[in-house]
């Protein structure tokens, strides 16, 4: 049973995203097999939470089932996944026609202004190049590594309870028994329209029927999912992402990278000075929506810019996803909701006065849009 | 406008953990300094996006129009926009990196994690993770309350009053089980009536008044009521009250509503 779990698990968070997000990454024109995976990974991710918030919202404000919302989902997924296929197959054929070549030339000659991430990282030579460095990188990868799978494994073999899954997991567990959309009350189990106290946020912020259709997919009991599955592979991924902007700011010096996802474990791991901590957030309830816009969209956000910031003429292609991730911070939690449009705004002006392009400016600015329409639609209670 | 700011005040010391967290803090206010200085890149990356939100945050007059009115009491959550463990473990993997000599580099490198571990707290411990009682990873006396009261079979979906420690957790295994009140009772969710406040006043009580409580639930057509017989004194026999005793599971008795 639980081989069978963890392969439904390994589709869905990670196959399956990593599938969807060949077509951003053939987008972005990204080199290098693990980069390239690891970016469709994670913006296949992102996309399969926007693909989820554009269709829930409207299914429960009409009332339809989970089955439904289900059916939909996956008819979608499966057209950016015959899309991705069809695009996959599209570039073999240009490789094949030469065009391998073409590109191979684009490399060695960045165009001016353009700043790759080998070239943009520090010298390699601060930190000697002999064998030493070597063996080290090796020990500090394989710290790392361990390190980090201490902390995904941690919440998968352990319990902690937190009193707000009384409305998110209880939540969820109607959805999939009863085969509805957030029409119990979850305290009194009464028939309900959303509308009722914090589950208004809920319509706007769907997370609970989302981790719901997952559940559905995979046969998974809610609370089995959110306290023992998902912590595991959330974190791995969450880790994927802060090894991505590791990557961006020490390009191919690998002690660094390793080194940086040391430092940051270490700061999780022993950062519960509060509750409220990225840290207390992210290792301890990272499958409920407001965990995720701390662990993971958040720091999606901060990962698209350092790109758009280090792209130079190319940064426009690191602008379109921030719409996808625009539409997943509104799935995710109200405070998502807010704050990707602040970061957006933060971000996009530095990105004014660092590059002077108004155009791509504008196009970061633009992505508020999803979140802002989210959020006019939750203040009125259209 | 200082009132604001003092909200903010609070709001910033409640995210990093008052004096407990006021070490990383001075770090990362550090990290962020250096980053100023480590170059263009860094300063572009880390230095003016963290000052830039920083400032936002720390802005009264959006405390006063935004903070205050949609985000009482969770401003401090908008400082996760601070990418304040990213810049650290930067800014120390940078200066790491300066140092020439490997064994002095790992040793530099390891005493920096040394300094966190010391000047932190630690997230694993007794008190945010315990051995899992099941699967599920809830209480395992509030599934078996609720696999008791739903293998009744009395109806597709059953009203109950149990114990304050098994409010949050039942809903989260059944759905066939509503509550006559949960969650609520601390001001989360959604409203509650004062039948449910007044039964609910009567379960924090040692010696709970059994009348007003069966009085309520029979009102409200509540069929099982749990009570946990280990921290409240509890008379055995309620038919006098119209519930009968239907099982006790340790520490957990039972109650059914009509004759037995």
């Amino acid at each position: 049973m639980i081989y069978k779990d963890l392969i439904y698990m390994c589709v869905l968070i990670i196959l399956l995203p990593a599938w969807i997000g060949v077509l951003w990454v053939n987008r972005i024109s990204l080199k290098g097999r693990i980069s390239r995976f690891c970016n469709a990974w994670m913006l296949g991710t992102v996309t399969m939470l926007a693909v989820g918030q554009i269709i829930l919202v409207p299914m429960i404000i009409s009332e339809r089932t989970l089955t439904d919302a289900v059916n939909l989902w996956k008819l979608l997924l499966t057209v950016l996944a015959v899309l991705s296929f069809l695009d996959v197959l599209r570039q073999k054929a240009m490789q094949s026609g030469g065009e391998e070549r073409r590109e191979a030339v684009f490399i060695r000659l960045p165009r001016p202004g353009e700043e790759p991430p080998e070239k943009a990282a520090e010298p390699a030579g601060t930190l000697g190049g002999n064998r030493d460095k070597a063996v080290w990188t090796v020990i500090f990868g394989v710290l790392a590594a361990v390190l980090i799978f201490i902390q995904a494994y941690i919440p998968m073999k352990y319990q902690h309870i937190d009193d707000d899954d009384a409305r998110y997991v209880s939540e969820e567990v109607s959805a999939v028994v009863h085969d509805t959309l957030l029409k119990d009350d979850p305290i009194t189990a009464d028939y309900m329209y959303w509308d009722v106290g914090e589950v208004k946020k809920d319509l706007t912020s769907p997370w609970t029927m989302y981790v719901a259709m997952y559940c559905r997919i995979a046969g998974i009991a809610p609370a089995v999912f959110s306290h023992t599955y998902f912590p595991f592979f959330m974190i791995i991924t969450c880790y994927v992402l802060y090894g991505m902007i590791g990557n961006v700011l020490f390009g191919r010096d690998k002690e660094k990278l390793f080194l940086f996802l040391i430092f940051l474990s270490a700061l999780h791991i022993w950062g519960y000075t509060s509750t409220h901590t990225l840290g207390a957030m992210f290792l301890l309830r990272i499958w409920q929506g407001k965990a995720m816009v701390a662990g993971f969209i958040l720091p999606l956000l901060f990962y698209l810019f350092y790109r758009i910031y280090t792209s130079g003429k190319r940064a426009g292609r690191w602008i379109t996803p921030l719409y996808a991730v625009s539409f997943a911070a509104s799935l995710l939690s109200g405070m998502g909701m807010v704050m990707a449009p602040i970061m957006l705004a933060v971000y996009g002006l530095l990105h004014l006065l660092y590059s002077r392009n108004v155009k791509q400016t504008l196009a970061v600015w633009a992505a508020v849009a999803p979140c802002g329409l989210y959020l006019i639609f939750y203040l009125t209670g259209i | 406008m200082l009132a604001d700011f003092y909200s903010i005040w609070d709001n910033f010391k409640n995210f990093i953990g008052g004096r407990d967290g006021i070490i990383h803090w001075g770090i990362f206010c550090l990290a962020l300094v250096l980053c100023f200085l480590l170059g263009k890149r860094s300063k572009r990356l880390f230095f003016w996006p963290a000052a830039l939100t920083l400032l936002f945050l720390a802005n009264p007059l959006f405390y006063r129009y935004v903070g205050s009115r949609f985000f009482a009491g969770v401003y401090w959550r908008l400082f996760w926009m601070i990418p304040i463990s990213f810049i650290i473990a930067y800014v120390l993997t940078r200066l790491a990196g300066r140092i020439k000599r490997q064994l002095l580099r790992v040793a530099a490198a390891a005493a920096a994690v040394l300094v966190i571990a010391v000047s932190g707290e630690r997230i694993y411990n007794d008190v945010t993770f315990t051995e899992a009682e099941n699967e599920y990873k809830l209480p395992q006396a509030a599934i078996d309350v609720a696999d008791v009261m739903a293998a009744a079979g009395v109806n597709w979906k059953v009203k109950v009053i149990v114990p304050n420690e098994l409010l949050c957790y039942i809903r989260q295994y059944r759905c066939d089980i509503g509550l006559f009140y949960g969650r609520n009772v601390g001001g989360f969710i959604s409203g509650i009536g004062e039948d449910e406040a007044a039964v609910y006043q009567q379960m924090c009580q040692e010696k709970p008044d059994v009348s007003v409580i069966t009085e309520l639930a029979k009102k409200h057509e509540v069929v099982f009521l749990c009570f946990n017989v280990a921290e409240q004194k509890i008379p055995e026999d309620l038919s006098e009250y119209g519930y009968h005793f239907y099982r006790e599971l340790g520490d957990y008795r039972i109650y059914k509503l009509g004759d037995e």
